[in-house]
């Protein structure tokens, strides 16, 4: 069975839904497949009000059953029995994990994908960033610069809205800014402080995909917290809330869940894709579709894996891979925290849960090298600002009126807990391949990472462990905590995977060229997290979204003017 | 009623026992809330508590965090939610401690008497004051697998109890949506507010 699109997409999460948006909004006949299951907005979003005492076991996690069927999801901050419906039930669908070269892949199994469960956090990235591979050779150029990428972030940003404050840092472009959240009191007292005593070290508040006035139809944040539930007035950023709703309304989208990509087949020239061969998910159905132009957006671990199985005679080493660079070069933040203890302020208190905290960006390396520095690149800080209550304190003596008296007041004191994010240089040897004999259950071969952290990272963090140190004292506080490289994350917990198939001007060295676009297939474009030639150190997925809009301009542009064939 | 005479009334309720002239005289009003009440039992595993281990489960609790001039674990159903952990949550070596300690707890209540058993649990609390459950920080994981029966115990009762609707509402407040303002005062009487995200399941995550 065949039928006839301008265009495929495949995958609907953060760069999926975009590229339905600007393909559809520009007139193509669009169909996006996702592998995973149908999601309504709103309604579909079941633990979206749930209470501690309306989830099993009060809300506690559930050992025995996060064990068995999400091992791996289980670990991340943002699983949890309120939203456990979006989640890969890793049982049912594994990958290959190396125990001596870790990778834990997070990943969702519903349309909107990951974009339902970020952490909503935007950033630009800098010239600086664009142009780190140039000028300290750890890595092929980037075949872009700021310049280029800066209206494409601005058309992005006005549409999905992004609050935050100016800086005017060269090392963190402003964005098209709704008005930043509030500050905690004690924030604004240890931004004091840090000014006057550590000026070098920016303090602003964090950027988000988080309304903080109505914006196209969505409504602004009502301050619940959970964010990573579901959010019904669509008040932050998701496939659901903002690109699958503008691309439904242009009547020209074509939205299929439970269909898995097995592979892409090109025609005879080996320059063109001419099907997508899907395999549904719960009948195991075998279907394909036809189109023009594909757009492939299915995260980067699964693009690649879709790229490499589609090997062929003509492309014997997974889709235009003649450079060998497919699979290769993977990318993740790599992190760690730092906390701090303060009783200042402590007579203030809050209302309503801020979903988002203060951001520290990047003061090292800022234009050429630090002398003190023994490393490349730099890292930046996600701030948060806590308050203890019984959670912290039950563990302590007492039976009777007295124990349960001293349960219900606020702590004393504030938690500050600072997260590194660090930027991970591309290597060779941390790659993605398919498993020689491992397959999932629709006969695909599995998903196998090979990574581990380089010098570099475990020094980044090493040395955000001395400056949080440092920043804590300047801030005040009254005990701290600080990390180093033997508490660094595993490789994939950043859930910032990106990287084994990037662009590059040179087809010998990369699989896509500056418009996403794969070197040796025309009418084959590749937007997610895979196509990153480096990583930075900021939150990805805005860039995702501007390179996406881009490409699909670009694309369109190609198609229209009979450049794809 | 008085305090004791709810800790009976209470125990005769967890313990699914029809109203009973045997055990404690009852007035017509506690006979009568408790035959309204509704069974109890929706655990999953088929072994649950017996009526003497309901019992003793319910007036513990309820010594731990009584009724003040605010609800207390039984007004909390914390004795139900107890029940469920131990027979669901806790994994078989867990079990084992509780159940032992369950064991111990009866051994050593002479009497029915409320006061018995704040002392008793005061005791053993005393003599599980070296475990590293009580260390400070000791917060920032799922369980304690470590954790001696009283340590267990008071954890079941407070998590029961503050992720409890009486817990969250009743006795701490909830937090009110709409906007956020981070600089309000905080008056003494103020309380922390319930019905929040559980920080172990955000602590422990791989970050």
């Amino acid at each position: 069975m065949t039928t006839q699109f301008d265009a495929i997409v495949i995958g609907s999460g953060i760069s999926g839904g975009w590229a339905a948006k600007e393909l559809t909004e520009k007139g193509l006949k669009v169909l996006v497949l996702d592998r995973g299951k149908p999601l309504e907005h709103g309604s579909g979003y079941q633990g979206e009000h749930a209470n501690n005492w309306d989830l099993p076991f009060h809300s506690l996690p559930d050992r025995e059953n996060n064990q068995l069927n999400y091992p791996i999801q289980s670990k991340t901050y943002a699983f949890g029995p309120d939203n456990i419906q979006f989640w890969n039930n890793d049982r049912l669908n594994p990958y290959t994990r190396k125990d001596d070269q870790p990778f834990d892949w997070i990943r969702t199994d519903v349309v909107g994908g990951r974009s339902l469960t970020w952490g909503r956090q935007t950033y630009r990235w800098s010239e600086q960033d664009f142009s780190a591979n140039r000028k300290d050779a750890q890595s092929i150029p980037w075949p872009v610069d700021y310049k280029e990428i800066a209206p494409w972030y601005s058309h992005v940003e006005k549409f999905i809205g992004v609050s935050g404050a100016s800086e005017g840092l060269e090392q963190l472009p402003d964005s098209e800014f709704l008005p930043p959240m509030s500050y905690y009191a004690l924030e604004k007292t240890i931004k004091k402080r840090l000014r006057k005593k550590l000026p070098n070290v920016p303090v602003t508040m964090g950027r988000c995909a988080i309304l903080t006035k109505n914006h196209n139809g969505r409504s602004a944040c009502h301050y619940c917290g959970p964010c990573h539930r579901g959010c019904s007035t669509g008040s932050y950023f998701s496939s659901q809330s903002s690109t699958l709703p503008a691309a439904k309304k242009t009547g020209n989208l074509t939205l299929i869940a439970n269909k898995v990509v097995e592979r892409l087949e090109h025609d005879e020239t080996g320059k063109r894709i001419v099907a997508v061969h899907t395999i549904d998910t719960r009948t195991h159905e075998r279907v394909s579709y036809t189109a023009k132009i594909f757009f492939l957006c299915a995260s980067t671990l699964a693009s690649t894996q879709l790229l490499l199985n589609s090997s062929s005679q003509a492309h014997p080493n997974g889709l235009s891979n003649r450079s060998g660079a497919l699979g290769k070069f993977l990318m993740d933040h790599a992190s760690v925290s730092h906390m701090g203890m303060f009783v200042d302020n402590a007579q203030t208190f809050y209302k309503g849960h801020r979903p988002n905290g203060l951001y520290l960006p990047r003061f090292r390396n800022n234009n050429g090298q630090d002398e003190d520095a023994n490393f490349h690149r730099g890292y930046g800080y996600q701030a948060h600002m806590m308050r203890p209550d019984w959670q912290a304190r039950f563990n302590t003596k007492g039976i009777g009126k007295s124990y349960k008296d001293s349960l219900l007041k606020p702590a004393d004191y504030w938690i500050w807990v600072l997260s590194t994010f660090a930027e991970c240089l591309p290597q060779e040897k941390n790659q993605v391949t398919l498993h020689k004999t491992n397959k999932d259950q629709y006969g695909i071969p599995q998903v196998a990472p090979s990574f581990s952290w380089g010098d570099n990272e475990k020094q980044l963090i090493d040395d955000s462990g001395l400056q949080a140190s440092k920043i804590m004292k300047a801030a005040g506080a009254v005990f701290y905590q600080t990390g180093n490289r033997d508490g660094i994350s595993t490789g994939g917990a950043g859930i910032h995977e990106m990287g084994t198939a990037r662009m590059g001007d040179d087809p010998n060295s990369a699989v896509l060229n500056k418009y996403n676009q794969a070197h040796e297939i025309a009418n084959l474009f590749v937007t997610d997290g895979s196509f990153m030639t480096s990583s930075s150190c900021v939150n990805p997925s805005l860039t995702y979204m501007a390179f996406t809009a881009r490409a699909c301009e670009y694309a369109v542009d190609q198609l229209l003017n009979d450049k794809l064939a | 009623m008085n305090r004791r005479e709810l800790i009976q009334c209470a125990s005769i309720l967890i313990t699914g026992m029809a109203s009973s002239s045997e055990l404690w005289a009852l007035s017509k009003d506690q006979k009568q809330f408790i035959d309204n009440k509704k069974a109890y039992g929706h655990a999953k595993r088929e072994t649950l508590f017996g009526s003497r281990q309901r019992s003793i489960v319910a007036n513990a609790a309820e010594a731990i965090i009584p009724r003040t001039d605010t609800p207390g674990a039984i007004d909390a159903n914390v004795p139900q939610f107890i029940e469920v952990m131990v027979v669901d949550w806790l994994n078989d070596a867990e079990k084992k401690i509780f159940y032992a300690g369950l064991i111990t707890l009866d051994e050593k209540l002479t009497n029915d008497d409320p006061t018995t058993m704040v002392t008793v649990l005061e005791a053993m609390e005393a003599e599980a004051k070296g475990a590293a459950w009580f260390d400070f920080g000791n917060i920032n994981r799922i369980w304690d697998s470590e954790a001696p029966f009283i340590c267990q115990f008071k954890e079941l009762v407070v998590l029961g109890f503050f992720f409890s609707e009486t817990g969250a509402r009743q006795v701490l407040r909830e937090n009110p949506m709409g906007s956020f303002n981070g600089d309000i005062p905080l008056i003494q009487s103020d309380t922390s507010y319930g019905n929040s995200t559980a920080i172990r399941s955000i602590s422990t995550s791989d970050k």
